[in-house]
């Protein structure tokens, strides 16, 4: 098992080579000039000029790209244009928020789908049923930015109860700042997981081993966790990793909504302000993110279905 | 001594029905057996014929669109019908166990042996690891699974056709059941371990009298491990009674065409008699006898109605119009 682990990750360098190249591609054909952003629309050519040049953005683009990729492999991810810092320093102020809030909703979203998807396998095809697969579609066709704002507006606003955004300073104020955009992240996911959850499992109720293990006279709870629930946890796994990967994304949308001070929200200024670096280094850690819960998926995976090991 | 006592399991007109397509169709017509106390019966029949589903129907584990319409399953002197969900499932298990026919996919796949063994008995009382370790162990090498100590943390994908299937019996004997049912347990082995299992099968009923009740389309696989049979067909008892008067004078043109398909060494060279026909689909049973189709002696009497079961000398009974008697037993020799 280390040593595929190991494997995976020596894996991971060439599409992390992949990856910067792309989004430093795709950051440099973006319109717009880093230097005008900063200085502002009266700013004089020959100042504009002067930044260019001390941002070393006047050089060839390979070149830019060239210099970039010796700084990372020494770790060294750039200076922010816009803040003078080292992006390294950015990204480290802003990971643990973002984390926190994957860590969160996904947690909620798997105890939620599986939850519900309990109840709808054992009771298949009547109302109960029906009422599960139906309700959380209604969540997939909400866009999360707007199922957030109505949150707020319900909880932050309305009753008060919970913070409007923000992320508080304390562990019980992060802990209730992320509340709200946990759920508005976790309907958006749990729909998926709910129905390919309840065909798995309706799928090994049916099976013979859960014939027998109802003949030797187990509890239906226990027919249906320890023996239906584990073996249809396999697929529901995978495609949890996938969604958790798609979560990635759309964090950049809910800390935007909640002004969570995460990396969702410190690539959005990014890119607004041009500000390179810090988009490429973002880019990075999310792909770098990705790829890990791919990796810790897969290992699930294994460790559940003992005969992929 | 126990012949007073209720029987340990009865079975009376049972009736089941397939919910189709095109509405209800008879899987089960009527049957009726008794099992006593130490009795090994066994239920020998094509596929289709409703051995399994009367099976399933003891341990109240039909499938969905499976529905028993009529007929009393008493086990105990206790029907079922009276009893809660509860009290039914304290009697799977520890009253009756089930072993299934195909042993590479009636255990989990993602649970090691050794707790899949003890999980009947852990549902009932509470155990330590150590106690269900020892006791899954002792229960693997009874039935003679080499290695048990090795085997308990085994995943079943690691193990054999044969040796799962000695898991399986484990587990239907860890609560010492006095009536174990059988679901054609051999068929998906090769014969020689189709061999040992039955033997170890008939071993275990006389060392510890358990109760066998055995479906099987294989006959000589009846004969080995059953003191009597049933034989069934298109969902009806068509034959039963002691497993070796059965053979030697078979009262129902059916059995006599199993006999006759069925290879046997004392009887050397011989060209095997298949039975013209093939068996009916669900739902299209004749309203006579389901077998007088295909039956060589059939008459006009055998499609006019239901054939009523008549109970004969010796423990022996029979649902035929005209059953064959000593006289025309030999045609069997003739052919």
């Amino acid at each position: 098992m280390v040593r595929y682990i190991g494997r995976r990750l020596i894996a991971l360098l060439p599409i992390l080579f992949g990856i910067t190249l792309v989004v430093f591609m795709l950051v440099h054909i973006t319109p717009g000039d880093p230097a005008r952003t900063y200085l502002g629309i009266h700013a004089t050519d020959e100042s504009l000029k002067a930044l260019r040049h001390a941002w070393g953005l006047d050089q060839p683009i390979p070149l830019q790209y060239l210099i970039y990729l010796s700084g990372l492999v020494r770790g060294d991810l750039g200076q922010s244009l816009y803040y003078g810092t080292s992006v390294r320093s950015l990204i480290a102020g802003s990971l643990v928020p973002t984390l926190f809030l994957l860590l969160l909703s996904s947690l909620l979203a798997a105890f939620v789908s599986v939850i519900l998807a309990l109840i709808a396998a054992t009771k298949p095809e009547t109302l109960v049923d029906h009422t599960i697969r139906a309700i959380p579609t209604v969540g997939l066709a909400m866009p999360t930015f707007w199922v957030g704002t109505i949150l707020i507006l319900i909880f932050g606003v309305h009753f008060g109860i919970l913070p409007v955004g923000g992320y508080g300073t304390d562990i019980k104020s992060h802990l209730e700042s992320l509340i709200l955009p946990s759920v508005a992240i976790a309907v958006a996911i749990v729909p998926v997981l709910v129905r390919s959850l309840r065909a798995a499992l309706l799928e090994a109720l049916n099976m013979d081993y859960v014939a027998f293990a109802r003949a030797k006279g187990l509890r239906p709870s226990s027919v249906l966790i320890r023996y239906a629930l584990r073996n249809a946890s396999i697929p529901a796994v995978n495609i949890l990793g996938v969604t958790i990967g798609f979560l990635v994304g759309q964090t950049l949308v809910i800390e935007n909504v909640f002004a969570l001070p995460g990396l969702g929200r410190l690539m959005i200024q990014a890119i607004f302000k041009r500000d390179f670096p810090v988009v490429q280094g973002i880019a990075l850690v999310f792909a770098i993110l990705t790829m890990i819960v791919f990796l810790l998926t897969d290992v699930a995976c294994d460790l559940l279905d003992t005969r992929a090991a | 001594m126990t012949t007073h006592k209720a029987p340990l399991l009865e079975i009376d007109a049972l009736t089941i029905d397939v919910m189709t397509a095109h509405g209800p169709r008879r899987a089960v017509d009527g049957v009726s057996l008794v099992l006593h106390g130490g009795d090994t019966l066994g239920i020998v029949g094509e596929s289709g014929s409703g051995k399994s589903l009367t099976l399933r129907a003891i341990m109240g584990l039909l499938p969905k669109g499976v529905i028993q319409t009529s007929g009393r399953i008493v086990l105990r002197g206790v029907d079922v019908a009276t009893m809660t969900r509860r009290q039914r499932r304290a009697v799977c298990g520890k009253d009756i166990a089930m072993v299934f026919q195909d042993p590479m996919s009636s255990l989990n796949p993602v649970m090691r042996v050794g707790p899949q063994i003890v999980d009947g008995l852990t549902a009932r009382r509470h155990l330590s690891y150590r106690d269900r370790r020892t006791r899954a162990i002792e229960l693997m090498s009874r039935m003679g699974i080499p290695d048990p100590d090795r085997r308990f943390h085994a995943f079943p994908h690691q193990l054999s056709g044969g040796i799962r299937q000695r898991v399986m019996i484990a587990s239907a004997m860890a609560c010492e059941a006095a009536l174990m049912l059988c679901d054609e347990p051999t068929t998906a082995l090769d014969v020689t371990i189709q061999d040992q299992i039955l033997r170890l099968l008939a071993e275990l009923c006389e060392q510890s009298g358990t109760s066998l009740l055995y479906v099987t389309h294989d006959l000589a696989v009846a004969s080995q491990v059953c003191a009597s049979i049933n034989v069934m067909y298109g969902g009806q008892l068509m034959e039963s009674g002691p497993v070796a008067d059965v053979f030697r004078s078979p009262l129902h043109p059916y059995t006599l065409g199993l006999l006759g398909a069925m290879p046997r060494v004392e009887h050397g060279k011989r060209r095997l008699v298949p039975i013209g026909g093939a068996a009916p689909a669900l739902g299209e049973l004749p309203a006579g006898c389901p077998f007088a189709p295909r039956c060589i002696l059939a008459e006009e009497a055998c499609e006019r109605g239901r054939i009523d079961w008549r109970d004969m000398t010796d423990g022996r009974g029979v649902r035929c119009v005209r059953p064959l008697t000593d006289a025309i037993a030999p045609v069997e020799d003739q052919r």
